[in-house]
């Protein structure tokens, strides 16, 4: 552009701006304190509308009352006191979307915080929004391959399920999520990783990983630290999902983890004491379990005349001492269709990950896994079944009949081959095959304790002469022939 | 049960010295003032004043309004300002140089701004 017609440009601008009265209607702050602050006026004040208050903070108008209005502030508050006038936005709280957030990390307002460049999105969407009705819905009938032998094989989870990820502190639960965003690689699938109150040491180490790793690719990191305020937590998991619907609106299939939903509940019952709503049951305010379930219902397989695409959602739950029974663990396992179960004794006794399988379930079932991982995995999860019955007796091993040793060997196999270290997702052909051999009892001259290792050699083997083998059974297909294929596959890999 | 705000105090209080003179309206404000001790607002008695001087503006229909201008006003134009607001309205005007022209006219709920100020901050946004 030369200098011209910039000039030109300029001009034409300076030539139609019109001279206008600007009218904006005020409110003026009573009180301010802790993140709240109270104002008088604002009587056409809209539900959780931006308000703008001096020195560029915002703030979201969460109670109406007759004469007042309570908000919270998003945001450094320190400067703001009593008498200051503050302005209606006329905008529903919400973030800017679009593809350039892809590879990023941001807060819940959708403001950069890697160090990079800005972002200027034009596109904004609401953060709160009504979920799909029924009539838009389809059923869930694609997997989503988190690259888990144990979660893919026994707790499958489909594009648009929401699976609970529930655990004590230190069993693994962020290390499952993040392992099923690496396994994303090359799945057509966009992952939104919403961090609420973590530590920002603990968010730089999972976006380094995820960089190392080529995840960040397709992956948005929202991020509200625990120094963030609680306001900013409450409203990052909302934030995130609003950033997936962008992508699921044009087709796209969507994984969003919100690690975790405890601590956004902390938030909101800070938030709603501050604000003087009643409290309930361990102090969380009434609507608590609104605050998830719409959260979570916004997770959906679409059908194709309501534009296709699917948000899967993974919230991670926080237990205290295995209590499943206190009042947010109960009710998000409620909301969720079904729920992975880290434990601790199982994570601390080297099985890792430490999912008790007796106890996770995923109510969405084999209609979400590809079919020769479902005929593999049924096998898999009745072996398993009667080893766990079984297991006890395994201290006594010389006392037993032959059939119940049998058993028991078969299952010690099989939870060797569960096992699996983190950040090494395995393509789901590698699983079926590895899961074949062993519930099919071929691998039962190898000790127990070498389960392992022939693991990692049968896959190098696998990988290196049957990689033909291997695409079939990705691709689904699974018959006699491709059985007897894989069989001979083993048996030569046996002798090799 | 939430405590009395200071509203509800002004009005209680207008209510209570509505038609009352001399001795007897003394003698209300000294309860008053009982009460306000008995429940801790004596501090807030400054706001509550406020509110008290509003609720009898609003009672009689005073519209109340804040102009800002750049340089100081005539009573002529002053008085064309507040014909627009209706018949009965006080106006207490200030002046910042800040704005460097136009006006800028606060009233209860509103803020109708006319200031060169806002006008070129405007015309930056649509340049920039």
């Amino acid at each position: 552009m030369s200098i011209n017609t910039i000039v030109e440009e300029l001009k034409k601008n300076i030539a139609s701006f019109e001279k206008q009265v600007q009218t904006e209607e005020i409110g003026t702050v009573i009180s301010v304190g802790d993140g709240i602050a109270r104002l008088s006026g604002l009587t056409k004040c809209q539900a959780s509308e931006m308000l703008e208050f001096p020195g560029g903070t915002f703030g979201v108008a969460l109670n109406l009352e007759e004469e007042t209005v309570g908000s919270v502030l998003l945001g450094e508050y320190k400067h703001i006191k009593e008498g200051d006038t503050v302005k209606r936005t006329g905008r529903i709280l919400s973030v800017p979307v679009g593809d350039e957030f892809i590879g990023r990390v941001v807060n819940p307002l959708g403001e950069t915080i890697d160090g990079g460049k800005e972002i200027h999105s034009k596109k904004f969407y609401p953060i709160e929004k009504i979920a799909p009705g029924v009539m838009t819905r389809e059923p869930v009938t694609q997997p989503v391959q988190t690259g888990i032998k144990a979660i893919d094989a026994m707790i499958p989870i489909g594009r648009g399920q929401r699976e609970l990820i529930i655990g004590d502190r230190q069993t693994g639960k962020t290390a499952v999520a993040i392992d099923t965003i690496i396994n994303q690689k090359g799945k057509d699938m966009i992952c939104v990783y919403v961090a609420i109150g973590q530590k920002e040491s603990k968010v730089a180490r999972i976006v380094a990983k995820l960089k190392e790793s080529g995840a960040m690719d397709y992956t948005i990191v929202v991020s509200a630290g625990a120094s963030d305020p609680a306001s900013l937590l409450y409203f990052a998991p909302y934030a995130g999902v609003a950033m997936a619907e962008y992508f699921m609106d044009q087709g796209k299939d969507v994984l969003c983890i919100y690690d975790d939903l405890s601590k956004q509940a902390w938030a909101y019952r800070e938030v709603s004491l501050l604000l003087r709503r009643p409290p309930g049951r361990e102090a969380f305010p009434g609507d608590v379990f609104y605050l998830h379930s719409r959260l979570l219902e916004r997770a959906c397989r679409r059908n194709k005349e309501a534009g296709g695409g699917s948000i899967t959602a993974l919230p991670i739950i926080e237990t205290q001492a295995g209590d499943v029974t206190a009042y947010i663990p109960t009710n998000v396992i409620s909301i969720t269709d079904g729920q992975v179960f880290l434990e601790g004794d199982l994570f601390y006794r080297g099985i890792r990950p430490a999912l008790n399988v007796g106890i996770s379930v995923s109510r969405v079932g084999a209609a979400a896994q590809i079919k020769p991982m479902k005929k593999v995995a049924g096998k898999l999860k009745l072996n398993m079944a009667q080893f766990r019955e079984l297991e006890a007796f395994a201290q006594f091993a010389s006392d037993l009949d032959a059939d119940t040793k049998k058993q028991i060997d078969l299952g010690q196999r099989l939870m060797e081959i569960l096992k699996q270290p983190q950040y090494q997702p395995m393509p789901v052909a590698n699983q079926v095959a590895i899961i074949y051999a062993v519930s099919n009892g071929l691998a039962n001259d190898v000790p127990v304790k070498e389960v392992r290792a022939w693991e990692t050699k049968f896959h190098e083997f696998m990988n290196k002469t049957k990689a033909t083998l291997l695409d079939k059974i990705e691709k689904g297909e699974w018959n006699d022939e491709i059985e007897k294929e894989l069989k001979g596959a083993i048996e030569e890999f046996k002798k090799a | 049960m939430t405590k009395n705000t200071n509203r509800q105090y002004a009005k209680a209080l207008f209510e209570a010295t509505k038609n009352l003179k001399g001795e007897k309206l003394y003698k209300v404000l000294e309860k008053f003032a009982g009460i306000l001790a008995r429940d801790h607002k004596l501090k807030q008695s400054k706001n509550i004043i406020r509110e008290f001087v509003k609720y009898i503006k609003i009672g009689e229909g005073i519209k109340e309004i804040q102009i800002t201008t750049a340089r100081e006003l005539d009573i002529k134009t002053i008085n064309k300002i507040k014909d627009v607001f209706g018949n009965n309205v006080e106006a207490t005007v200030s002046i910042d140089p800040s704005l460097l022209g136009g006006v800028r006219i606060r009233t209860e709920d509103k803020i109708l701004d006319a200031s060169l100020q806002t006008q070129l901050l405007k015309l930056k946004q649509i340049i920039a």
